[in-house]
């Protein structure tokens, strides 16, 4: 298939196409943050850097309505009330422009929580078939990525429905999916110089380097899983802050919460982080992860063991739930890097 | 039941009444007759209640599948909605959804000498599947039921207590911590009336719930007594949100409370992360 | 290079001093080099070998006194710059924490690295090494160096710093400097107040409209001691809604100053911390300067100093009293 061309002015002119029937989330540069934003006239498109928030709020946005409730009072007996319930509306198609590769690939991720784990979940299933990934292949790593530790590459197609490549004047747009080849039949085909200059980066991509066999990683966790020492050092630091949890394309942990307005209200579903000791903060005060250092065990443990324990990958390598994109180190106040969490936890897991 | 998991039917509480100072009963239907007439559940499985406007909680079932005239819940006064729920009255309107989780493996435990350790409100789980195997009495061995409270005052389902101790096909020892002047039964803590009875592990189950550190000494006292890790059933407890695995904030390791469990064996519960 | 050795002087002798109160604490908190040239990352310092990862510069920009409150009962160890040095100071006029659990290591100063500053200048992310001097930051990227003026990427409040002499310390590490900065002109409050009040409130809510909510601000905060029964997260009673409406988000915002009204020392966490870039700290300077012009007072610099919001006066100079309507 032949690739088509994007050219960096005809960008707004396209996304205000696709605008028309999607709801369109594209970045733009606000201060030193890049983040998505819905389309809206004159709205400039930043496609240079990786967003500061991850693409996953197009899935799972912050908060969503899971049902709605009136009570209204008996007319015979006004002590008495009824309760009606009602269900929240169908989602609307979206198009997610200027992702990266580890935020498409989180779609996969998530999917395995919302439609592969056991009871399927209607809203996210709705969303997640109505929403299409333009996702811009990456130039380089920032100090940030490991996304090649996890399973990803700066120019993988995995998740995305198109893949953007800068070239000289634009873009070299090649379609991944079906819907994405609809998305970009208005544009037109790439002419031969880009050809040639899209041939030579498929054929050196990205070098992101070695990176480290993490094979090992889910059982060495579980053997460090009761040193409280070595958890309590790597949490030293952390503020129990939702940076991390709210910008990672897989976190997916959520809270469920009834907000009242007089007779009637709604039960929404809002974005929750492991990292807030309320999480597990039970009705009696008791709390199983009552410290920072439980809290932190729970997120790695969770990316770097569980998720691979309850997925098993069919190749030695296992599956992370975790895309390698780097949001949790580069956002965090006090830079806890996630990667040498985990390459301590190979170092120390060994020995113990 | 609609196809969405979050949406929860609608119920009519029928009965409410006090078994101690904060744990209350409350007995409901579903309003759709045809869906109370259709509603399955095991022994052990949970529902969420929601109280709309305030919110949703996981309790157990307490009342048996062999007995459909209602569902059951007891419900101890701690957090935002069980003061909630503790306003509620008869004819007031409640959301339920379940059932959810797993269950007592009862199949498992046909013909076999059947011990329940339980200890305040740890009864409700228990008392769903004491029901349930009294409704089946032939298909068990013997029945014992240890179970004990802060005060008399403390202990749940009263009633029922002294129907279960006249039955004479079943036994029941009950304890206190501090008892008052006309307590005539135990006092002290469940572990010591489980060694004191010397309970056999012949053939034999143990059922156990209550607060946290009640299960840790009755496992230590059921292993000093010979009983295996797959012979103590426990249920957990955990905060739960959305009780059907997707949430997050039950897990175990990799397993979720809210399906997983929240039944476990003992031998389940040691190839876990200890985390609980 | 003289720069150099006397940072490499200082980073000894702090490294030094360290060790010698190891057996006097339970844990030193400090700073050592992070994922890259620009960022530091706290840690606890509990043995020798952890003493050899200290360092300090102008990447070390977290305030280390950022929950200590909760580490009460303990006796800490604690790297802090001047500016950091209110928030102890301040502390300890709240009595939150006791002295006698402290043992301060202070650093003077002469300013911090704003990441923010420097991100709009240049490609952050591809930093493959770090230098500052005097007048330059001298970054080094994959396509060659670049540099930047240091006061172009200095933080806000080291360019106003009159503080970079710890104001409480047990061991003063290196020399004093002298300050630099005047008094405190408010001319970024000056600037925005000029706004109209509609503009005002477009500004807030376009900034507040990236909040995700993450509370970073309230956790990077040495002053917000609430834990666990932060307004922010009660549901009885329930004051914001889990709905992540610009009204719930500009409301946390707000109760938030006025919290720390006559408690912040604009350490500027709460704004560093933000993932998004709101500058949230413009909200405490204009509590700061109310509580400036009503009570000439400054929080966090002098440990014997009563804040003016915790006591009253019968008069009060510049408060009228309300009798005087009729």
């Amino acid at each position: 298939m032949v690739a088509r061309f994007l050219a960096t002015e005809a960008l707004a002119d396209i996304a205000a196409a696709w605008a028309r029937d999607h709801r369109l989330l594209a970045p733009v540069r606000e201060g030193a943050a890049v983040l998505y934003r819905p389309w809206a006239k004159d709205m400039h498109p930043f496609l240079g850097r990786p967003p500061t928030s991850s693409a996953k709020e197009a899935l799972l946005p912050q908060t969503e309505n899971l049902l709605t409730y009136t009570y209204r009072k008996d007319r015979d007996d006004l002590t008495r009330t009824e309760v009606f319930l009602a269900e929240p509306l169908p989602q609307e198609p979206t198009l997610v422009l200027g992702s990266r590769p580890c935020d498409a690939r989180g779609r996969k991720l998530l999917d395995r929580v919302f439609l592969e784990r056991g009871v399927k979940d209607p809203l996210y299933e709705a969303r997640r078939k109505a929403t299409l990934f333009v996702t811009v292949a990456c130039e380089r790593l920032e100090n940030t990525c490991f996304c090649h530790w996890t399973g990803g590459g700066p120019m993988s197609e995995e998740g995305s429905d198109v893949l953007l490549f800068a070239v000289s004047g634009g873009f070299a747009a090649k379609a991944i999916t079906e819907a994405g080849e609809q998305l970009l039949a208005p544009l037109p085909e790439v002419g031969p110089q880009v050809q040639e200059e899209l041939a030579a980066k498929l054929a050196s991509p990205v070098e992101p380097g070695p990176a480290p066999d993490l094979s090992k990683a889910p059982e060495r966790f579980l053997k460090l899983f009761g040193d409280m020492d070595f958890w309590m050092d790597q949490s030293a630091r952390c503020l129990s802050c939702g940076v991390c949890t709210y910008l990672c394309p897989t976190c997916s942990c959520f809270n469920i919460t009834d907000e009242n307005s007089g007779m009637k209200g709604k039960r929404l579903r809002t974005w929750d982080t492991c990292m807030s000791a309320l999480y597990t903060l039970e009705g009696s005060g008791h709390n199983p992860r009552v410290s920072r250092a439980h809290r932190l065990r729970n997120r790695v443990g969770h990316k770097f063991c569980y998720h691979p324990q309850e997925f098993p990958a069919a190749t030695a390598q296992p599956e992370f739930s975790c895309t390698g994109c780097g949001r949790c180190i580069k956002s965090c106040p006090v830079s806890v890097d996630i990667r040498s969490i985990v390459l301590d936890i190979l170092e120390k897991g060994d020995k113990s | 039941m609609s196809a969405n998991p979050y949406m929860p039917m609608l119920g009519t509480i029928i009965e409410t009444y006090d078994e101690t100072p904060d744990v209350k009963t409350f007995r409901v239907v579903l309003k759709d007759e045809a869906a109370m007439a259709a509603f399955r559940f095991q022994p052990g499985q949970v529902a969420q209640l929601s109280v709309f406007g305030t919110g949703e909680s996981t309790f157990v079932i307490c009342s048996p599948p062999t007995r459909m005239d209602y569902l059951q819940f007891s419900v101890m006064r701690v957090g935002e909605l069980t003061h909630r729920l503790h306003t509620l009255r008869e004819g007031d309107p409640i959301g339920i959804r379940g059932p959810l989780g797993n269950h007592f493996p009862h199949a498992d435990m046909k013909g076999k000498d059947i011990v329940f350790i339980g200890g305040g409100l740890g009864l409700a789980p228990l008392r769903t599947l004491l029901l349930f195997m009294l409704d089946n009495r032939q298909d068990y061995g013997n029945i014992t039921l240890v179970y004990g409270g802060r005060t008399p005052e403390h202990l749940c389902f009263k009633d029922e207590l002294k129907e279960w101790a006249e039955r004479g096909d079943m036994r029941v020892e009950l304890t206190v911590d501090t008892p008052d002047k006309g307590w005539t039964q135990r006092t002290g803590v469940v572990p010591a009336v489980l060694t004191d009875l010397a309970v056999s592990p012949k053939n034999a189950v143990a059922v156990t719930c209550g607060p946290p550190i009640m299960i840790r000494f009755t496992i230590q006292a059921l292993e000093k007594l010979g009983f295996t890790d797959e012979q103590i059933v426990t249920t957990l407890e955990r905060r739960m949100k959305c009780g059907i695995g997707l949430c997050g904030r039950c897990n175990i390791g990799e397993k979720f409370v809210c399906v997983d469990g929240p039944v476990f064996t003992q031998a389940q519960l040691k190839k876990l992360p200890q985390e609980f | 290079m003289a720069a150099d050795q006397a940072k490499d002087a200082r980073q000894a002798e702090l490294r030094a001093s360290v060790i010698s109160e190891l057996p006097n604490v339970d844990f030193v908190l400090g700073y050592a080099k992070g994922f890259d040239p620009l960022h530091a990352t706290p840690i606890t310092v509990r043995s020798e070998k952890d003493a050899a990862r200290l360092i300090f510069d102008a990447t070390c920009v977290q305030n280390l006194t950022t929950g200590l409150y909760g580490l009460k009962g303990k006796r800490i160890g604690l790297v802090v710059k001047g500016c950091d040095s209110r928030s102890v100071v301040q502390l300890l006029q709240e009595k939150l924490v006791e002295r006698s659990e402290l043992v301060i290591f202070g650093m003077p100063c002469d300013g911090v690295l704003d990441l923010a500053k420097i991100r709009v200048r240049t490609d952050i992310t591809q930093v493959r090494g770090a230098e500052v001097t005097g007048e330059e930051v001298r970054l080094l990227l994959p396509d060659g160096p670049k540099v930047l003026p240091r006061r172009d990427v200095l933080a806000d409040k080291c360019l106003r710093c009159r503080y970079p002499n710890p104001i409480v310390s047990d061991h003063l590490i290196g020399q004093e400097l002298t300050p630099q900065g005047a008094e405190d002109t408010y001319a970024d409050l000056d600037g925005f107040e000029k706004l109209s009040p509609q503009e005002r409130f477009d500004f807030w809510k376009r900034q507040m409209s990236r909040c995700i909510r993450c509370y970073a601000c309230r956790n990077a905060c040495p002053l917000c001691v609430c834990k666990h029964v932060c307004l922010a997260d009660s549901r009885d009673p329930h004051w914001l809604s889990a709905e992540a409406t610009l009204q719930e988000k500009w409301l946390f915002q707000v109760m938030h100053a006025l919290h720390l009204a006559g408690r912040c020392t604009e350490c500027g966490e709460c704004q560093r911390s933000c993932p998004m870039g709101i500058p949230i700290l413009l909200l405490k300077r204009k509590m700061n300067r109310e509580l400036k012009e009503l009570f000439n007072y400054e929080a966090g610099v002098d440990p014997e100093a009563v804040p003016p919001l915790h006591t009253f006066l019968m008069e009060e100079d510049k408060i009228k009293d309300r009798g005087q309507l009729w």
